[in-house]
C-alpha cells in the first residue's frame, strides 16, 4: 500500500516537472505585455491576452510560409528517415552478406559523434556541392539513413519476427525488396510510428541544422522565426511565448493522437535485445 | 506431377556437418515422410530442398532438371511450417491470394481460385479474418490452403501438425494424407512423429544425425529395421534391446538363454523385441519392476539382469512388483543387431 502511495506520488511530480513549463509557457503568453515574467496567473481569470498570439504571428514575418517550410522539411525528412532506416534495419536483420556484422558495428560506432563533431567537415561538404541555402542539406542526411539508432530499433525489431515469415514470403514468390515492403514493414507498425514521432519532433523542433544551412529568409523554418524574438535590449516575452505555444501545438496533438501506438513501439523497443 | 532427387547432399555450418551424403529419389505423386530425432537434420534437408539455404555439396534435381541455383520462388515448391508462417497483418483471403498475387495472376482468376481452395478446405467462413484470431487448426488450414493454391511441382510439410492437440492432429493427419490422394502432388513432409510417419507416408526415411539409417514403405522398416537405431524409433512403445553375449549358441542375459544364429560364440549382440510380441507361458521367469495402466493395454517392465524389458499385455493386467512373470522368445519375431555398430545381423551361413 506505502509502495503504491509513493509509485503514485512519483509519477505525479515526473508528470509535473514537464507540464508546469508548459503552463507556465501559456501562462506568461496570456500577460498584457511587459507583466508576462512578473504576473501571477490568477490576474488572467480577468484580464487574458489572447490578442498576444496574433500579434506574435505578425511578428514572425509571413507565418504560412515559415509554417509551410517546416512541415515541409518534416514530412521530408520523416518519410527519408522511416524508408531509410526500415530498410537499412530489414538488411542488417533479414539478409545475408559479406561484412554484415562488420557493417552494422560501423554504424552503430557513428552514434558516438555529436553532431557539432561532423557539422563543420558537413557544412563543406554541402558547400562544395552547392547545397547551402537549400533543404538538402537538412533532409539528405535523414533520407540517406542517417540515424543509427533507429536502424538499430529496426534491426531489433525484426530480428525478433519468425524466420519463417521470411522463408514463406521467399518461397510464396517474394524478392527481398518485396518481403521487406509487403510482408516485414506493415508488421513494424509499432516502429514505424515511433520513429516518425521521433524524427517529427527532431526535424520540427531543429534549430541548429536550418540555422547553419539556411541564409534566405522566405526558407527559414520556425524555430528560426522564434529566435527573432529574442532581442538583445527588448524581448517581447509574451509574444516569445505565444509564439512558442504555436509551434509547439501540432507537437502535443500528434503526440496525443499517436499516443497508443507510439507506447507500443516503445515498449516493443525496449523489450526486443 | 513432378519427381525429385537428392544426390550425395552435404551440409556443414562451419566445423559442424549436419548432413551426409544424402541420396534419394521420390517419385512423381510420391508422398515420402523424412522422420528422425530433433536435430537430425530433416527440416534443414526440407530447407534445401525448399532452395532456402544452400547445400554445402551434392545436386537437388527436380523433373530431372538440377535446381542448386535456381532461387525458392523460382523452384515452383510450396511449403508449410511448423508454427504455420501466416501473414499476420493480412486476412485469410489475402494471405491465400499472396502466392498468386506475386506471380501475376489476374484479379479474377486469384479470387475463384481463393474461393475454391476455401471451398476445399472448409475456409470460406474464415475469409475475412486476420490470423491471430484463428485456432490452431484453422490457422493450419489456411497454411495448407496457401500451399495447395498454386498447384506447385513439390508440397514440402515441415513438422505442421506438432503445434495442435493429439486430436486435432489425428484428424489433420487424414485430412492431410485424403488432400495428397486428391491432388497427387509429390510431397515430402518431416516429423518426428513416428506414428505420423507410419500412417501418412507412402514410403519412410528414417534419418539419425544427419545420416540415412533406413528407407522404406512402413511396414518394411517396422517390421525389418535396418539397424538398432531405427528399432528403436519406429514403433510405439519402443522396440526393446537386451545387449548380452552369444555362448554356446545361445544368447545369453541374466536367467534367459536364446538360441542365436545371427554371431558366433564370444560376440556381443544385441536382441531385439517387441513389446507386444513377447510371448507368454515361459520358459522363462521375469521380476515385473512396476506396471502402467493405459485403459486398453498395461505396459509390465520387468528386470532382465541389470536392464529391463517391456512386455505389453491387451486389457487390464496389474501385476504388482514382485511377481514373476513367465515369458518366451518367438524366434520368428527377434531381430539381432551388432552391439558396436548397430546393424542388423543376418543368420551366419554354414
Amino acid at each position: 500500500m506505502g509502495a503504491r502511495i509513493w509509485h503514485r506520488l512519483l509519477l505525479v511530480l515526473t508528470g509535473l516537472s514537464f507540464a508546469v513549463p508548459l503552463l507556465f509557457m501559456v501562462s506568461v503568453s496570456l500577460h498584457p505585455e511587459g507583466k508576462g515574467l512578473g504576473g501571477s496567473a490568477a490576474d488572467l481569470v480577468h484580464d487574458a491576452r489572447f490578442e498576444n498570439y496574433a500579434a506574435a504571428l505578425r511578428q514572425m514575418g509571413n507565418f504560412p510560409r515559415l509554417f509551410a517550410n517546416t512541415v515541409l522539411l518534416t514530412v521530408l525528412s520523416i518519410a527519408g528517415q522511416v524508408f531509410t532506416c526500415s530498410l537499412a534495419g530489414f538488411a542488417f536483420a533479414r539478409l545475408r552478406f559479406r561484412g554484415r556484422e562488420a557493417l552494422f558495428l560501423l554504424v552503430l560506432a557513428t552514434m558516438m559523434l555529436p553532431d557539432q563533431v561532423t557539422a563543420i567537415p558537413r557544412y563543406l561538404l554541402f558547400r562544395v556541392l552547392g547545397l547551402v541555402d537549400t533543404y538538402y542539406p537538412l533532409v539528405l542526411p535523414t533520407v540517406l539513413g542517417g540515424a543509427p539508432f533507429f536502424i538499430f530499433l529496426f534491426r531489433q525489431y525484426f530480428l525478433a519476427l519468425p524466420k519463417e515469415l521470411d522463408e514463406a514470403a521467399r518461397i510464396d514468390g517474394c524478392s527481398p525488396f518485396q518481403s521487406y515492403w509487403r510482408v516485414f514493414l506493415p508488421l513494424a507498425r509499432p516502429m514505424l510510428v515511433t520513429v516518425a514521432i521521433f524524427t517529427f519532433l527532431a526535424t520540427w523542433n531543429d534549430f541548429w541544422a536550418p540555422l547553419i544551412y539556411i541564409l534566405s529568409p522566405e526558407k527559414r523554418t520556425l524555430t528560426l522565426a522564434l529566435a527573432e524574438f529574442n532581442r538583445t535590449y527588448n524581448t517581447a516575452v509574451e509574444h516569445m511565448m505565444a509564439a512558442s505555444g504555436v509551434i509547439l501545438f501540432p507537437c502535443v496533438v500528434i503526440y496525443f493522437l499517436a499516443q497508443k501506438v507510439f507506447m507500443r513501439g516503445v515498449q516493443v523497443a525496449a523489450s526486443k535485445h | 506431377m513432378s519427381s525429385l532427387s537428392l544426390r550425395g547432399i552435404s551440409k556443414r555450418f562451419g566445423e559442424h556437418e549436419v548432413l551426409t551424403d544424402i541420396s534419394i529419389d521420390v517419385a512423381a505423386g510420391e508422398f515420402l515422410v523424412l522422420v528422425g530425432p530433433s536435430g537430425c537434420g530433416k527440416s534443414t534437408l526440407l530447407r534445401i530442398i525448399a532452395g532456402l539455404i544452400p547445400a554445402s555439396a551434392g545436386d537437388i534435381v527436380l523433373d530431372g532438371e538440377r535446381v542448386n541455383d535456381v532461387e525458392p520462388r523460382a523452384r515452383d515448391v510450396a511449403m508449410v511450417f511448423q508454427n504455420y508462417a501466416l501473414y499476420p497483418h493480412m486476412t485469410v483471403r489475402r494471405n491465400l491470394a499472396f502466392p498468386l498475387k506475386l506471380s501475376g495472376v489476374d484479379r479474377a482468376a486469384v479470387a475463384r481460385r481463393v474461393q475454391e481452395t476455401a471451398e476445399v478446405l472448409g475456409l470460406t467462413g474464415l475469409l475475412d479474418r486476420r490470423p491471430g484470431t484463428l485456432s490452431g487448426g484453422q490457422m493450419q488450414r489456411v497454411a495448407v490452403g496457401r500451399a495447395i493454391i498454386r498447384n506447385p511441382r513439390v508440397f514440402l510439410f515441415d513438422e505442421p501438425l506438432s503445434n495442435l492437440d493429439a486430436k486435432l492432429r489425428a484428424e489433420m493427419r487424414g485430412e492431410i494424407a485424403r488432400l495428397h490422394t486428391r491432388l497427387g502432388i509429390t510431397t515430402v513432409y518431416v516429423t518426428h512423429d513416428q506414428a505420423e510417419a507410419m500412417t501418412m507416408g507412402s514410403r519412410i526415411c528414417v534419418l539419425d544425425d544427419g545420416a540415412i539409417q533406413q528407407v522404406g514403405a512402413p511396414i518394411e522398416v517396422f517390421s525389418r529395421p535396418a539397424n538398432a537405431f531405427v528399432a528403436s524409433f519406429i514403433g510405439s512403445p519402443a522396440m526393446n534391446l537386451l545387449r548380452g553375449r552369444v555362448e554356446a549358441g545361445r544368447f545369453r542375459i541374466g536367467t534367459i538363454a536364446v538360441p542365436c544364429d545371427a554371431a558366433p560364440d564370444g560376440h556381443e549382440v544385441v536382441l531385439g523385441i517387441r513389446p507386444h510380441e513377447v510371448g507368454g507361458g515361459g520358459p522363462f521367469t521375469l521380476e515385473v519392476v512396476y506396471s502402467e495402466e493405459l485403459g486398453s493395454q498395461t505396459h509390465l517392465h520387468c528386470a532382465v539382469g541389470d536392464q529391463t524389458l517391456l512386455v505389453t499385455r491387451e486389457g487390464h493386467v496389474p501385476l504388482p512388483r514382485g511377481t514373476r512373470l513367465p515369458v518366451s522368445f518367438p524366434s520368428d519375431v527377434l531381430h539381432w543387431f551388432d552391439a558396436r555398430s548397430g546393424e542388423r545381423r543376418r543368420p551366419i551361413s554354414g
